[in-house]
Parts: structure tokens; sequence; C-alpha cells
């Protein structure tokens, strides 16, 4: 058995591309740098990330496969799941080895790599539009509205777009609090962030929540609306918190408001 | 500055509201604009939250005032309940609108009215808030309104300026039994409306075919709502209505409310302990079946089956009745024929037909693609001898239907099925 192993960057995985074709192998594992190799490996190749070679693999893909292709290969990356690795990489390499001028493998969804890569995708767009759901925003003094998530995927650049355009009037913040980083909005642009040093953070990492010095005078009362509002709208016959749990899983609640 | 008072009015008037069950943002895309609070963005719309009963919270749900001058049987704030009343004022709502709004609880409003005066007072009030939002707020999020029965047509076109949506409920089916109900009610009142709201779409839309500055009138359509169990009527008379709602060129959605008994003193309505739910699940799933998978009504329910099967769903049902139809060759038959098979939806129908073409389908590459296997291998067949289980593969036609169907009903959705026919059965016992 061949292993290629890299350093989970998506340019790392499509230099593995790229060396798989200069070296003419076709290795049959793709893992992340120090993980610990499968029992029958017998070969090693490291891979060495280099954007110019990364460049060309992705020139290559952009004549061989749709915009919305494109977009899954990119989509299913954010996943960051280590079982997407493999697939991933040999439904690249595949792509090469179509016939010039057919674009047909990425319709095939009998192909098992193309389906799990696909399959992951569609993970991760549930879990985008999840975040356009369920994040919440509250108003600090200055005006910054500030939203915290802790998404499985690492989805928060897939909706950027989303707040810009629909709260491109008022300056936002909204950071994922598992992988530490963020993006600031000022009204004119977006731009990503990260904290030097956690403890001056404006917030509380693990409720989402202002400090009572920076948050806006009428937070509050708005938070108390929103819930009595949630309380309000529900109809007691109907009690069903099994659908609840099913289209708002639990581990989303920790910074909703109606559920804090 | 808003107070606690607002508040409690909030938490009277989302009470009176929460049984009209349309919630939905959806039917328009309009991205955000400069100067403006907001956008759409069309689809399903997105659900915000979602409520301890399980439904979707995308807009904010309210009425504008729970006074009302009616005595609808079956409504909670019909003239003659003894209920807590308030009445919201303009600026109240607008700003609750466009705090929760910036805070991303909301996808816009929803708002409905009790009827106070006349029709023309009330009405004037919804649009005075639309109004508001629109032009003073320059809010861009979705805005649902109810178009009250006889109000002015110049107020119904100025609501749908600003509405993405609006919305008159059937609420009953058929015509004796709503008068019986609703003696003040009838379904003229209902559809004046609706066709007044019709009429304006369609001309706006030839407008705007020659000038596309034409500004858009209620873009996202009509929707419609049916109460289910609080008359005899049948799944029968609710879908032919349905059907001939979906006919409409604008009316986008119909709902259906399984009927909770708010009003328990009234002799003219069933006393139930629980609402249907099941019957209302398999309704939705029916006109699910009319819009998405070009069933007619009467393949749904028909004279001998006027209400549906509650063990099964109703396209499971039709294939029970139906077993000359299959089995369906995976590899071969058309899609609609493929998107009739239990346990295909239209995503795994879309997957198959696009595959096809490059490998013959096996029932494993149809697991791969969410086929319910468990059901729908009793109606296929991709020419394999055996079910991947090494067992032979027996379909509806050499089991017959009614061999097959305890097969794939379990014992819980039996046991929910049995429970609600009984409180139908209370139902009938009734005098009504
Ligand atoms: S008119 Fe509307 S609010 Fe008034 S009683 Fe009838 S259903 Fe209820």
């Amino acid at each position: 058995m061949l292993v290629y192993a890299f350093d989970r960057t998506f340019d790392g995985l499509l230099s593995a591309v790229f060396d798989a074709y200069s070296l003419r192998q076709h290795p049959d594992m793709l893992m992340g740098e120090g993980e610990p190799l499968p029992l029958f490996c017998e070969e090693v190749h490291e891979v060495t990330t280099a954007d110019d070679r990364a460049a060309r693999v992705w020139a290559g893909l952009e004549k061989r496969l749709s915009k919305q292709a494109l977009r899954m290969l990119m989509v299913s990356y954010l996943s960051e799941l280590p079982e997407l690795d493999t697939p991933l990489f040999q439904y690249i390499y595949k792509v090469f080895q179509q016939p010039e001028g057919r674009t047909s493998l990425e319709r095939n969804f009998s192909d098992a790599d193309v389906l799990a890569v696909t399959n992951i995708g569609r993970k991760v767009i549930h879990e985008q539009h999840r975040m356009l759901q369920f994040l919440r925003f509250q108003k600090a003094k200055d005006g910054t509205y500030l939203g915290v998530v802790s998404p499985d995927h690492n989805v928060l650049p897939l909706t950027v777009a989303h707040f810009k355009d629909r709260f491109r009037d008022q300056p936002w913040l909204i950071y994922d609090a598992k992988r530490r980083y963020g993006f600031y909005y000022d009204c004119q642009e977006v731009i990503r962030i990260t904290f030097q040093h956690e403890e001056s953070l404006p917030f509380d990492l693990d409720s989402g929540q202002l400090n009572d010095e920076v948050i806006s005078k009428d937070d509050k009362l708005f938070q108390d609306m929103w819930r009595t509002y949630f309380k309000a709208i529900c109809i007691r016959e109907r009690m069903n918190p099994r659908k609840q749990l099913s289209d708002m899983p639990r581990r989303y609640w920790k910074y909703m408001t109606e559920k804090q | 500055m808003l107070t606690e008072k607002t508040m409690e009015k909030l938490r009277i008037l989302a009470e009176s509201a929460k049984y009209d069950v349309s919630c939905s943002s959806s039917g328009t895309v309009r991205g955000g604009k400069q100067g403006m609070v907001g956008n759409t963005v069309g689809g399903v719309g997105i659900c915000h939250s979602f409520a301890d009963d399980g439904r979707c919270i995308s807009l904010l749900k309210v009425m504008l005032t729970n006074y009302c001058m009616y005595d609808c049987a079956y409504c909670v704030n019909r003239r003659s309940n003894d209920i807590p009343r308030a009445t919201l004022a303009v600026h109240e709502l607008v700003e609750i609108v466009m705090e929760f709004y910036r805070r991303n609880y909301i996808e816009g409003l929803f708002l409905s009215s009790g009827v106070v005066r006349n029709p023309d007072y009330t009405m004037e009030r919804l649009v005075a808030i639309a109004r508001d939002l629109r032009t003073v707020h320059r809010f861009n999020g979705y805005i649902h309104l109810k178009s009250i029965p006889g109000a002015s047509g110049e107020l119904m076109s100025e609501a749908g300026r600003y509405a993405d949506r609006m919305s008159v409920n059937i609420e009953i089916p058929k015509e004796e039994s709503l008068k019986l109900l609703a003696p003040e009610k009838d379904h003229q009142s209902v559809f004046q409306p609706m066709q007044f709201v019709q009429q304006r779409v369609l001309e706006n839309q030839e407008d705007r075919k020659r000038l596309r500055r034409v500004p858009r009138f209620v873009p996202a359509g009509q929707s419609t709502q049916m109460i289910v169990g609080a008359t005899a009527d049948t799944d029968r008379d609710i879908l032919h209505m349905s059907s001939v709602m979906y006919s409409q060129p604008t009316i986008r959605r119909v709902y259906y409310s399984g009927y909770v008994s708010v009003n328990t003193y009234d002799p003219r309505l069933p006393v139930l302990k629980q609402p249907p739910l099941v019957r209302e699940n398999r309704l939705y799933q029916a006109d699910w079946l009319m819009r998405f998978y070009q069933f007619s009504v009467e393949e749904i329910v028909d004279e001998a089956n006027a209400n549906l099967d509650l063990e099964v769903d109703p396209k499971l049902a039709w294939a029970l009745r139906h077993p000359e139809q299959f089995p369906v060759d995976i590899n071969r038959d058309d899609y609609e024929k493929i998107l009739r098979v239990p346990g295909i939806g239209v995503k795994s129908a879309v997957l198959i037909v696009n595959s096809r073409r490059f490998n013959r389908i096996t029932s494993y590459h149809l697991k791969k693609m969410g086929v319910v296997m468990k059901k729908a291998k009793y109606f296929i067949t991709c020419h394999e001898l055996t079910d991947g289980y090494a067992n032979p593969i027996v379909g509806i036609n050499e089991l017959h239907p009614e061999r097959l169907k305890p097969l794939l009903v379990s014992k819980a959705q039996q046991k929910k099925a049995a429970d609600e026919l009984q409180l139908n059965l209370n139902f009938e016992e009734e005098p009504c």
C-alpha cells in the first residue's frame, strides 16, 4: 500500500495530486502528517506543499469541472473531516484521467469517491445554513453587533456574504469560538480577525455574552422580549421536543438567546 | 423606548396569533440594497428557531390587536371569549421588528389582526405598520400581511406594494360547515380579497414586462390555511379545495392546522384531547405529492377512500392500491415513475437518473444514494437475483398488498393512528 502524507491544507492536497502525476504513482491513501500509519503501509511519500503546483492543478480542474463541482470541492474541504482526504484526493486524481472535454465524472454518483465528497459537501452546506438560522447578535454600546458560534465544520467563511448583504448598515463581528477567529464588518468591508490576548475579549467565550461594561443599555430588554415571544408562540397541546431537537440540535443552543 | 408593558402586550398578541400555522418566509429573492436593512433569501426561507412544539419560527408572528367584533367558533379571539386583550401601537411593533431583525432573530413580520370597528379601519392599521417599516425604517426583509375581507381596494393595493406575501384563510373547506361555525362569514368573503390580490399581481407582472422599474406587487404570492378536525369535512373535501387553490397562479401554499380545542364550551365543536396531528401530517404529505410528485387529488383520495390512511403515508397508500404499476425498473423507467416508488424521494430520484447513464445501478448504489430500501425493495427491480442480504427478491405482486402493508407499518405508527382514530370517533358522536 502506498500512502501520501500531507499537511492537510487544500494546497497540500492539490500538491499531492501534482506529485502523483509527476511521479507516475497512484497512492491508495492520503493522510495527515504525523498520523499513525495503517498496518499494511509499504511506502510513504511526504508531500511538499507548493503554491505554484497547487495553482496548476486547480487551473486544470477549472477546465474540467463545472462551477458547482468546483465549489463542492472547496466546500467539502471546509468540513475538516479526516475521512474526506482520501476520497477528495481520488476524485481530483480521476478528473485528470478522464478524456479531454468530458466533464461527466462530477455527476456520476455511483462513483464512491464522488458520492463521498458530495455527501460531505452537503453536510457542510447544511451547517452553513444553520449558522444563518441560529446565530444571534447582541448589540454593544458602540453599535457593533456581536454573534458567537462554534460550528462542527469551518463554515464561517461561507456565511460572510449573507450577513454582509443583509446587515449592510450595521457593523458586526461574527466569531468562531472553537477555531478562535472571526470576521469583522465596519459597514465598508469585511476583514478576518483573531484576538491576540484572550483576556481582552469583550465577551465570554462559553456563553457568547457581551461583558456588562460593553453591552448596550436596551439589549437585555430585547433578549427578554425574544425569550418571552419564544415561549408564547408555542402551542402546549402540540409539544414535540423530538422534532425541536432534530431541527435545532442541542449543540447549537449554547449561544442562542432563547435557550439561555 | 420600550418597556415591560410592551413585552406583556407582545406575549398576549403572540399567544393570540399562534394558531395560524403559516410561518414561512419563502418565495421572494431580494438582495440587500444600499441604505436599507435586510434581504430575503427565497427558496424555503430561513427558520430562525424551533419552538418547544417543534414548529419553525421564521417571522415574528403577531396580531396587531386581538380585539375582534366577530365570533368565529373555532377562534380563541372570538368576541365571546374572556381572554386578556391588547393592542400594540404602531411605533411599538415597528421597533420590535427592527430590533429583532437586527439581532438575527427573525426574517421579518407576519402580521394579522382581529377586526375592530370595520374592515377598512383594521386594514389601515396593518398598512400603517408596513408603510412605516418600508419607508421610514428602510426595512427590506420579509413582510406577510393578512388581507382583511371587506377592506377597500385602495388599502389592499397599498398593502400589496409593501408586502411580500398576503393571505386570507379559508379555514373550513365546505361552505355549509363554515356557515355553521362562523355565521358571519362565507367563502365569498375569503375569495374576494384573494381574487383582488391575484388580479393585481397578474397586472403587475404584465407591467413589469414592459417597464422593469415598476415596483413588485406581493412578489411571494398568497397563501391560505384550513383547520383540520373542527368539522366533519373529509380529507377529500380539504384536498379538493387545496387543488382548486393550487390551480390559481398566485396561491403558493396551503397550510393545514390541526384543530386545537380552544373553545370547549361551544357545542358545535368537537372536544379533542389532542389536536389531530397524524392526520395533519398526512395532509401535508398529500399536499407535497400534489405539488412536487405530479399526483392528482383523485389519485390520493377518492370516493372509496375519502380520508387518508393514518397508518401509512399517502404515497405508500397509493402504491399499495396500485400493485399493477410495479415493479419499477430503476435502470430503465422514466423519472416520473421512479419518483412514485415508496422510499425514493426527489433527491435520490435525480441522483438515480443522473448516474445510471454511467453504470448499471444496483441496490448497493441505491442505499448509498439515500433510498429507504426497507420500503423501496418491494416496488423496484434492478435485475438482481437477491436483495443484497442473499434473500431472494419478493415484491408487492408476489406478496400482495394486504400482506405487505403490515410489514411496512411499525407498531408505534399503528398505535399512533389508532389513538387518533379513537379521538375522531369521539368526535363523530358529538352533535354537529
Ligand atoms: S374574524 Fe378572525 S380574529 Fe375574529 S373571531 Fe373570526 S377568526 Fe377570530
